[in-house]
């Protein structure tokens, strides 16, 4: 992994929630490329966060070849279709989307580095599709952009 | 006295281009302050635009007009927007404050043409949608802007003042509700949820909020005046008395007679009432 590639990946970890930081790092060093996973337990180390909170499955991009063609995209390439405050409700979102082939992941908002809210993003091509799987998702407390 | 209903949120929405009610306690601008700096800014004179908004911001230091007009020449200095872009997204403004939405919506979409994914132009092609009566329109181009950037809590005040200026409350509680998800300190949204429980007649939801209010700045006045009108309306009158006559005095400290006259007003309003049907609620 090059500097820049390291650089994208710290920036995002360091957005993500608790929760999906820790799912992730349960998925284990070998779902990751090399230097990647130890990003993650970096970055858990460094918000002292125990993994006793695991709950979910990722809820980053899908794993494979989505995944690294994720990491390649510029950030231009994705938009926000909602903002989500709770975390039964980004539990949802991700129910909605893992199973598909739309590229998604989550950005923390919160100015004073809350857990949430979030905002729910996803490639701009997939933007119609995503749409589609999120009909009538109406997080409680947030707001959708369609 | 301090307004609740669609007018303030309107016009408030179209003069300073950015947030609904404030909760602030400075003056504000003179709008030929800013007037100017947007003016000289659609000529493409920048350097006397910046002058003019540092000017507005002696006045009101986070006037939010000029704080995002000059971020906007920022921008253009940084090379973020270029200058026939900028022209145009003054122009836009300059016409939207002029009250001629259709005109300030052709050069905002010129400006468009020329770069697609800066984040503000939505917002303020949002507003001049609004002022144009194109409710569609408005709501596709805040949420456009929330596309882009989703923590833009401009968009999402001034997505919140349209949904209260078309009476839809409940919307807009929403809005401001993630604004404060965002940021907890955010006075200007605690305002404008408890004026929005208000304009629901949900008076209980609503003094919370002029308390949380409060507990952020307890020298608002304004904070206690509104919150002493709805513990009126809630027949709460001790409790009424007790902040309108805490609004007076903050008032009084700060020698803005004209609201200690408003608050006095409506203190004699309450004995009145009070002796003509007794109090019913508090102690």
């Amino acid at each position: 992994m090059d500097t820049q590639e390291r650089l994208k990946l710290k920036k995002r970890y360091e957005v993500l929630p608790d929760e999906a930081l820790l799912e992730m790092i349960a998925e284990g060093k070998d779902a990751y490329s090399p230097g990647a996973f130890e990003l993650l337990v970096e970055e858990k180390e460094k918000r002292g966060i125990a993994e006793s909170h695991l709950v979910q499955p990722s809820v980053t991009c899908e794993s494979g070849e989505d995944e690294v063609q994720s990491e390649e995209l510029p950030s231009e390439q994705y938009i926000a279709l909602a903002i989500i405050v709770e975390y039964k409700d980004y539990e949802y979102a991700v129910s909605l989307l893992k199973n598909s082939d739309v590229l998604y992941s989550f950005e923390k908002l919160s100015l004073k580095g809350a857990q949430f809210p979030v905002s729910l993003i996803v490639q701009e091509k997939a933007v119609k599709k995503a749409i589609a799987l999120l009909q009538g998702f109406k997080p409680a407390g947030g707001m959708v952009f369609w | 006295m301090r307004i609740v209903g669609k007018v303030v949120f309107i016009i408030f929405m179209v003069l300073s281009l950015l947030v609904a009610a404030s909760a602030e306690e400075q003056p504000s601008p003179s709008p030929a302050l800013y007037q100017k700096g947007i003016t000289f800014a659609a000529e493409g004179k920048f350097r006397e635009a910046q002058e003019e908004f540092k000017k507005a911001l002696e006045v009101k230091k986070n006037d939010s007009t000029s704080l995002s007009s000059l971020k906007v020449l920022r921008d253009f200095e940084e090379g973020t927007i270029n200058k026939d872009f900028t022209l145009l997204f003054f122009k836009g403004i300059d016409l939207l404050v002029q009250n001629q939405p259709q005109q300030a919506i052709t050069e905002l979409q010129k400006a468009l043409l020329i770069k697609q994914d800066y984040v503000r132009i939505y917002n303020i092609l949002g507003m001049a949608y609004a002022s144009s009566g194109n409710s569609e329109q408005a709501l596709t181009h805040f949420k456009k802007a929330l596309q882009i950037n989703p923590s833009y809590t401009d968009a999402i005040y001034n997505l919140a003042s349209y949904y209260a200026s078309l009476e839809n409350y409940q919307q807009a509680l929403e809005c401001y509700q993630i604004i404060i998800a965002l940021d907890p300190d955010s006075a200007d949204a605690y305002a404008n949820i408890a004026a929005a429980y208000a304009a629901l007649d949900q008076y209980p939801q609503g003094i919370a909020y002029y308390q949380k209010l409060i507990a952020l700045n307890p020298q608002n006045g304004h904070a206690y005046y509104n919150l002493g009108l709805a513990y009126f309306m809630t027949d709460d009158f001790f409790r009424a008395r007790e902040s309108l006559v805490s609004a007076q005095k903050i008032f009084q400290q700060k020698n803005d007679q004209e609201n200690v006259a408003v608050a006095e007003a409506y203190l004699e309003k309450l004995k009145q009432f009070e002796n003509k049907w007794g109090s019913p609620g508090g102690s």
